[in-house]
């Protein structure tokens, strides 16, 4: 894991002075909920709202923190200096998690409002949070990494998240809209079926990543 | 003249590489021995920086290959005594001079004490605090050849590095240059700059077209024999 923690601080420093990712991911997410909420979507549709408004905006994000690998050659750097291309594939989506969790959390915030929902307080809640968030980060990450040297890439990485992620998005979204019922219920499925899926991607970039960072 | 490969810190050997059906570079072959300097010489798109980069084990060879005292530049811990600096900067624009350097530092784990003599190397102590994307276009490049120069490489990499270096950064790179060979390392300089490669070169090889035109001791050559192989400079 040699270079971790270098790397993942030198991501967070980047996007804490250059704070054009993290703001217009909050602003898109809240945007999009306020006009699904004004247009009468509902409390039932709270949950699948919410997690589609963190998977597009996780697009957006996602491709953006690869740009700042490229703009300069600073990928080349990386592997002139011998950064094993697993370690940045987990700082990456170290740094990503840290920024689509707070929009995530702005984004619940905000449901709460546009929906008039409020949050009951049950344990499955961080634990479906955590793991769909981890598993958009998981499969965004290695997304991003493959299209950052494409052209098209501000097209493609939506457009092949999206279905990719599709799986954890329902299971997220069925999860949270059954911890968010007064009645409540099991979530062990879907958490599982989140935590295969996290781990699935994390391991596949893990042993990819070497040809993805590749020129 | 480019020494036997069994004494050479860079050797390569017949790399090809081709972008869309064109030869980027061709069949080329060429060793730097320790304490040499070798220059690439050719006019824009000889490939010159394809060449440099697949040395740096950056971008891999259709054929051929590179060695790095005497094991292939694939091997990480091999590419980490390659320095490299190029067009870009290899620097993130949001972080100060000083931070870039300690990245690489911590990325080389490097005693940190590196990076102040890097920060004095090339006359950036008053511009440590400077987020690099404000710097001017011979400031980052001053910054560009700090990092290259850190971890204090074997071979050091240079593709046209005194572009918009001023006289004191100039100096400042030669005798870092001067200092790296006399300990025994070994470099490769690109540049379309005559004068740089007579100057700093034992040796100079000449790429036309992705080809080698013309290998020779920078000593037997002159500008009437460069000229007759690619033109004026």
């Amino acid at each position: 894991m040699s270079g971790f923690w270098a790397l993942l601080r030198k991501d967070l420093l980047v996007e804490s002075r250059a704070r054009d990712l993290l703001p217009s991911m909050a602003v898109l997410a809240l945007l999009l909920l306020a006009v699904t909420g004004a247009a009468g979507v509902g409390a039932p549709g709270a949950p699948a709202m919410l997690w589609v408004t963190v998977a597009v905006t996780c697009a957006l994000g996602l491709l953006r923190s690869f740009q700042q690998e490229t703009d300069r050659d600073q990928l080349h750097g990386l592997r002139l200096a011998g950064v094993d291309p697993a370690v940045l594939y987990l700082a990456k989506a170290a740094a990503n998690f840290v920024v689509v969790a707070t929009v995530e959390i702005i984004a619940l915030g905000a449901v709460t409002v546009f929906f008039g929902i409020s949050i009951p307080p049950r344990p499955a809640l961080p634990a479906v949070l955590l793991l769909g968030t981890s598993s958009l980060v998981a499969s965004g990450t290695l997304l991003g990494g493959m299209l950052a040297a494409s052209r098209m890439r501000e097209v493609l990485l939506p457009v092949l998240l999206l279905p990719l992620s599709a799986p954890a998005v329902i299971a997220a979204a069925g999860a949270t809209a059954r911890l968010l019922s007064p009645e409540g219920g099991s979530v062990a499925g879907e958490i599982g079926l989140l935590l295969a899926f996290t781990t699935l991607f994390v391991a596949v970039a893990v042993l990819v990543f070497e040809h993805v960072v590749e020129e | 003249m480019t020494v036997a490969s069994g004494g050479a810190l860079l050797e390569v050997r017949n790399v090809t590489k081709s972008y869309g059906g064109r030869a980027a570079v061709h069949a080329v072959t060429l060793a730097v021995g320790a304490g040499r300097t070798v220059a690439v010489l050719g006019p824009n798109g000889a490939g010159k920086s394809t060449l440099l980069r697949i040395a740096a084990g950056i971008i891999r060879p259709d054929a051929g290959d590179v060695l790095i005292t005497g094991r292939p530049v694939t091997k990480p811990e091999i590419r980490r005594r390659v320095g490299a600096a190029g067009h870009q900067t290899f620097l993130y624009g949001y972080l100060t001079v000083e931070e870039n350097l300690r990245f690489y530092a911590q990325l080389y784990r490097l005693d940190p004490a590196c990076i102040e003599e890097g920060l004095i190397r090339f006359g950036l102590r008053s511009h440590r605090h400077r987020p690099v994307r404000e710097l001017s276009r011979g400031l980052a490049q001053r910054v560009s050849l700090a990092r290259a120069l850190l971890h204090n490489p074997t071979v050091l990499l240079l593709d046209e590095p005194f572009t918009g270096l001023d006289a004191e950064a100039a100096e400042a790179l030669r005798s870092a240059i001067t200092h790296l060979r006399s300990r025994g390392g070994a470099v490769m300089l690109a540049t379309h700059a005559w004068a740089e490669a007579f100057e700093l070169a034992d040796d100079a090889v000449v790429l036309v077209a992705g080809r080698p035109a013309l290998v020779e001791e920078t000593a037997a050559l002159d500008a009437e024999r460069l000229a007759a192989v690619f033109g004026t400079p």
